[in-house]
């Protein structure tokens, strides 16, 4: 279903990505981690043909794009001059779906105030609640967890798991706990490339980790 | 009030450091003298110009309502006066022609928005809903940011005068402004991950967008424009709305092929304007290099 292989990601003369290969046959909720500076955000851009490299993404034999993939970003892009509803109307017409339904939304936010009023997760539950939605075949979630209350983390894991059961959700962060729990295989971008870990193997990734 | 002028000093160099490299006395300079030239030439053509003149003391107004510094600048007692000094400063040189002019009621009228501008606290009001498309945001986002909506009673008050004193020049200079700011929203740039997002192909995109301007501006036109036709109706009026509402539209082609270039932008804007008849007839032209721009945005060049 998805398979993303790059052969080459440099930013000037440094080598950030090489010989960096991911297949992923069914739906489920996927891990990716590694230290700071890895390249976890480049290797999402690149995927999804925000940034150059050599190399190819497919899904389902189709190029992989933001007209079939959601992205949410570590730090999401919203307007501050909108209110939360507005910023949800106007992903509607973005992304070509019927009308703005409050009731579907995945997080309940105030309607009255201006984003630029909201606090850092707040910001980050408007980015999804607009992304989400259109349903996607996949997902690529960077640190989504940072600065969500536990309520809200347990309201995303949840719906996170609804999603894969039909579609294939990646996500990085830094809280590793809740991808042990939740995570059918988990990546760790190491010496530019990627080690994969199965379920039974997730015991071997802190020491890994600590060995970067 | 030594240390006033040296914070009036800082504060013009930050705003220039905003859009100019530190230190680089050569492009303010230049600046300076732009804004000498632009005042002696508006002094030279002053009748011919009009009420656009006053245009050039909107600066400080939308300068004010962006500024961010309020809270820095209230460490010191005096800092509504430091501010007032430093917008007098900004239109110095056309407070200069006004008072060449004669024009000394109008320079008070200015010093008193000024004045007011600077007094009025800064209140937290629920948020204006505003009956705009959203398929670009920025028409919400500048009408919020320069708390357009304000200016619409002035407006309206002006567009009355040209109705109670019969004067057509009045609501031609009206729909003039009008067109204008229905241009704002169009000077912005939506960002590129989500043009990447909509479906569409960069025809419907583009058609999408001028669109969604185009209702947009009707949205704010149409209550001025009754009262313009009120006080005139006939073919040069009626040909000047179509322009008018053109305006911003032409703006949307602007921005795609410029996209990466504000100034660009700004400058094709301006002389678009002043040439209005070459601007209509390269809009074909500007057609096609915005949907050719848009493709490559589109497709990142990836």
């Amino acid at each position: 279903m998805l398979d993303i292989n790059i052969i080459e990601k440099s930013y000037s003369n440094e080598v950030v990505l090489k010989d960096l290969k991911i297949n992923i046959d069914k739906p489920g909720i996927y891990g990716i981690i590694g230290k700071n500076g890895q390249g976890k955000t480049t290797l999402f851009k690149c995927v999804l043909g925000l940034e150059s490299y050599k190399g190819k993404s497919v899904l389902n034999k189709e190029k992989i794009s933001l007209q079939n993939t959601a992205f949410c970003p570590a730090e999401p892009l919203i307007y501050d001059e909108l209110t939360a509803d507005e910023f949800c109307k106007f992903y509607c017409n973005l992304l070509d779906i019927p009308l703005y339904q409050k009731d579907k939304e995945l997080f309940h936010l105030p309607k009255d105030k201006l984003i630029k009023n909201f606090s850092t997760g707040m910001k980050k539950k408007v980015y999804i609640n607009a992304v989400f939605q259109k349903k996607f075949s996949l997902y690529f979630l960077d640190e989504p967890f940072n600065g969500l209350d536990m309520e809200s983390n347990y309201i995303l894991i949840k719906d996170l798991k609804r999603k894969a059961k039909d579609s294939i959700i990646i996500v990085s962060s830094h809280i590793i706990e809740i991808l042990y729990k939740n995570c059918n295989r988990i990546f760790l971008l190491k010496n530019k490339g990627v080690v994969e870990y199965n379920s039974e193997d997730f015991c071997n990734i802190q020491t890994d980790f600590n060995n970067i | 009030m030594k240390i006033d002028v040296k914070i009036i000093y800082t504060l013009i160099l930050i705003r220039f450091r905003k859009s100019l490299a530190k230190d680089d006395y050569t492009a303010i300079t230049l600046i300076v003298m732009l804004y000498l030239a632009v005042a002696y030439f508006a002094y030279m053509n002053f009748e011919s110009i009009g009420n656009l003149f006053y245009l050039l003391f909107s600066d400080s107004i939308l300068y004010h309502q962006k500024r961010n510094d309020f809270e820095l600048l209230k460490v010191n007692k005096k800092y509504r006066e430091i501010i007032f000094t430093e917008y007098i400063l900004y239109g110095l040189p056309f407070f200069i022609v006004l008072f060449l002019k004669g024009k000394i009621i109008d320079i008070l009228i200015i010093l008193l928005i000024y004045g007011g501008m600077i007094l009025s606290p800064k209140l937290q009001f629920k948020p204006i809903k505003y009956p705009f498309k959203l398929f670009n945001p920025y028409w919400h986002i500048t009408f919020r940011k320069y708390k357009i909506i304000f200016w619409l009673p002035l407006i309206l008050i002006i567009s009355y005068m040209g109705l109670k004193h019969n004067n057509e020049n009045i609501q031609f200079f009206v729909l003039g402004i009008v067109a204008v700011i229905c241009c704002f929203p169009s000077f912005e740039r939506e960002k590129i991950i989500e043009m990447n997002y909509a479906p569409y192909t960069p025809n419907k995109y583009l058609y999408l967008q001028l669109k969604n301007t185009f209702i947009n501006t009707l949205y704010f036109i149409i209550p001025i424009l009754l009262i313009v036709y009120l006080t005139i109706f006939n073919v040069n009026i009626v040909l000047f709305t179509l322009f008018a509402v053109s305006i911003p539209l032409i703006n949307v082609l602007l921005k795609y092929c410029f996209f990466y270039n504000p100034i660009k932008q700004q400058l094709s804007f301006v002389f678009g304007i002043m040439t209005a008849g070459i601007i209509i007839i390269t809009v074909l032209y500007l057609y096609r290099r915005a949907l050719k721009n848009i493709k490559i945005i589109k497709n990142a060049g990836y």
